[in-house]
């Protein structure tokens, strides 16, 4: 099932070498899952990005796969309501060379609290470790906020 | 689905910690330690099973090492992977905790942890044990 594709890419990252988001290439695959709202939900998209994307990344990578996609859950999670049929979506992609995660959930904007991943001695790790680990990430808050983040192959 | 999350008390402060840890599952870790953080003292997790530590796992360890008013919590046994994400955010940094890790993993296949019963008066052992040598211990 192809989810409503996110229209502003808001590049966020203390990395000066950020680029936007990949376009070129036709996407291969595509997949979107509904999860709960719920603090079970980080097991479950772990679960299903690893069996997606874990043979086309080394131990790894796939390691910081599971790691960013646990993060963005968990805010989608702790820090936002869900979508309006309760849940929250995973939507996972790829192309030839790109693997691509949005987390999407019901909030209207992004919980300044979130945002000191230059900094994170205030206990806010999540996204300082997908700025970390993540070749390109981002989100958009065009109505329907996602946060996302691409790894190359 | 099922948190994959298990834990062992096998002595007054130890534990052996399995599976993963996340918000799902850090409260559990929180509320199995509950005692030994109240308690305080050298807190020991063998953490050679736990395969996967994010952000709420960490912040729940940071969080229960900081109510300890006395002693530590030593995480030993961390396995490579985790303790990638560990030095990561120098967890080592934070007030009482310690990571330790092991060259190679503590538990290859046929390695058993040896039969033992804990005697009916091990905390009067462990006072006596302590009153007794009190001096050549840390001040």
């Amino acid at each position: 099932m192809r989810g409503r594709p996110i229209r502003a890419w808001v590049i966020a990252s203390s990395r000066k070498d950020m680029e936007p988001p990949r376009r070129e290439g036709a996407t291969v695959d595509t997949h979107e899952h509904r999860l709960p709202h719920t603090p079970g939900a980080a097991t479950i998209a772990r679960s299903l990005a690893e069996e997606e994307f874990g043979p086309y990344l080394s131990g790894e990578r796939a390691e910081d796969l599971r790691l960013m996609v646990s993060e963005l859950v968990t805010n989608a999670v702790k820090h936002a309501p869900p979508e309006p049929d309760g849940t929250i979506v995973l939507h996972l992609e790829r192309n030839s060379s790109v693997v691509r995660v949005i987390v999407r959930d019901g909030g209207t904007h992004v919980d300044p609290n979130l945002a000191g991943f230059d900094s994170p001695s205030d206990g806010h790790y999540g996204l300082f470790f997908v700025d970390t680990h993540a070749d390109r990430w981002g989100f958009s808050i065009d109505g329907d906020k996602g946060f996302w983040f691409e790894m190359d192959m | 689905m099922a948190a994959a999350f298990d834990i062992v008390r096998y002595g007054p402060n130890m534990y052996f910690v399995g599976g993963e840890l996340d918000m799902a599952t850090a409260p559990m870790l929180e509320q199995a330690l509950e005692e030994s953080i109240a308690q305080g003292g050298v807190i020991l997790l063998d953490m050679s099973a736990v395969g996967f530590v994010d952000s709420m796992g960490i912040r729940g360890i940071v969080q229960l090492a900081r109510q300890l008013r006395s002693g530590c919590i030593v995480l030993h046994g961390v396995q490579e992977r985790v303790s990638k994400v560990f030095k990561l955010i120098r967890l080592d940094d934070q007030p009482n905790l310690h990571v330790e890790a092991c060259a190679a993993d503590p538990y290859p296949a046929g390695v058993a942890h040896p039969a033992w019963t804990p005697p009916d008066d091990l905390g009067v052992r462990l006072e006596a044990l302590r009153a007794r040598h009190q001096a050549s211990g840390p001040t």
